[in-house]
């Protein structure tokens, strides 16, 4: 109880101080203002203090700011490590890219093959075809031509997460071959003739129902871009 | 400023997340491939991609002029113990020869291993079944 009788005695001691410093301040400041060139213009103390007010917000806010960038940065990862906000979040994006690579149709030009750098592409069209599709995925890449009788030759280079099956039953003709450095095999039956192809990285799958078309020596003419 | 950097490069080194996957090929004697009447190929294929997805491919190619094919493409799953579940599917149907194929990315949570599976049911004219192929991919870890 003593302490806090000091405390206040304390207190109403350096109040009166404070005003009586205040007093010889506000006296100063008269004589002062007699003088032409010491006086303060009008409003210029006010325009001081509201400038220091100002620094000693902006302390606060920058604290403030420094709060709420830590609390949305650790919000933000941890949302985007839920697995369900993030297929939501880039779905959108994904499928969007991969329907623009599913299947483009490309005209006679020579140049049609120009954008896919790296894959397998013939070096000339095949007299009597034309380039039906164009197929690009992360797995595979597939040119289909197609003639006005109707028969389809499909060239394909495929990566290894690729399985295929490919139906070999009944072939008249089951040879190995080597077009270009790939080593493969050659299969032909009444309907198909079909050629498989190895690469370091890929395979290539060569087939076509056009019966009297010379298959290998269209082999030889892929070259990669 | 300084702060701001310090604490900010603070809080995304302690809390963010962690994830290995990896990829690998399987053994797949479960899965029977018959020879066919109606099929040159059929073929099932996965990939990792970005931020968690996994591209997934189905493809067949045919010969035949007057038939329906109705083609899906199944992004499965399991967790190692039980066995293989569809997680995500997309069934296209196509008439008419040619190659088709269904190119889809979907998002893979971890803790579990994928595959796709194609699975391809060719039609006569009268709606009948005539002929069903499948195809599994590879095995994608994503534990």
């Amino acid at each position: 109880m003593m302490n806090e009788y000091n405390e206040k005695v304390i207190k109403e001691a350096l109040t009166l101080l404070r005003e009586k410093e205040n007093k010889e301040i506000r006296k100063e400041m008269e004589e002062a203002n007699k003088i032409p060139e010491f006086r303060v213009k009008e409003g210029e103390a006010e325009r001081f203090v509201k400038q220091f007010e100002k620094k000693r917000g902006r302390k606060a806010w920058l604290r403030a700011a420094s709060i709420v960038v830590v609390v949305v940065v650790s919000l933000t990862v941890v949302t985007l490590s839920v697995d369900g906000f993030r297929e939501k979040l880039t779905s959108f994006f994904t499928n969007f890219t991969s329907e623009e690579y599913a299947t483009v149709d490309v005209g006679e030009s020579d140049e049609m093959f120009s954008e896919y750098q790296g894959q397998f592409v013939p070096t000339a069209i095949p007299e009597g075809y034309k380039v039906e599709s164009v197929v690009s995925d992360e797995n595979m890449y597939e040119i289909m031509l197609k003639n006005e009788q109707d028969c389809i030759i499909v060239l394909r280079e495929q990566s290894a997460e690729l399985k295929s099956n490919i139906d070999t039953e009944d072939a008249d003709i089951v040879q190995t071959l080597e077009i270009k450095d790939m080593k493969g095999l050659y299969i032909e039956n009444k309907d198909t003739k079909r050629i498989v192809l190895s690469t370091d990285s890929s395979m290539i799958y060569v087939t076509t129902d056009d019966t009297d078309f010379d298959l290998i020596g269209f082999a030889e003419l892929i070259e990669r871009r | 400023m300084k702060r701001i950097i310090s604490l900010l490069l603070s809080v995304v080194i302690l809390v963010a997340p962690f994830g290995v996957s990896a990829y690998a090929e399987a053994n797949y004697d479960d899965l029977v491939a018959p020879c066919y009447t109606y099929l040159d190929s059929i073929s099932a294929g996965i990939s990792e991609g970005v931020l968690g997805f996994v591209n997934c491919t189905s493809n067949f190619i045919s010969f035949e002029t007057n038939k329906t094919f109705v083609m899906t493409c199944y992004l499965q799953r399991t967790d190692g113990q039980s066995g293989w579940v569809n997680y995500k599917s997309k069934t296209e149907t196509y008439t008419g020869k040619g190659s088709y194929t269904i190119s889809k990315s979907w998002f893979a949570p971890s803790g579990y291993a994928y595959r796709v599976y194609t699975k391809l049911q060719i039609k006569n004219s009268a709606g009948t079944i005539v002929e069903t192929a499948t195809k599994g991919s590879g095995v994608y870890y994503n534990w």
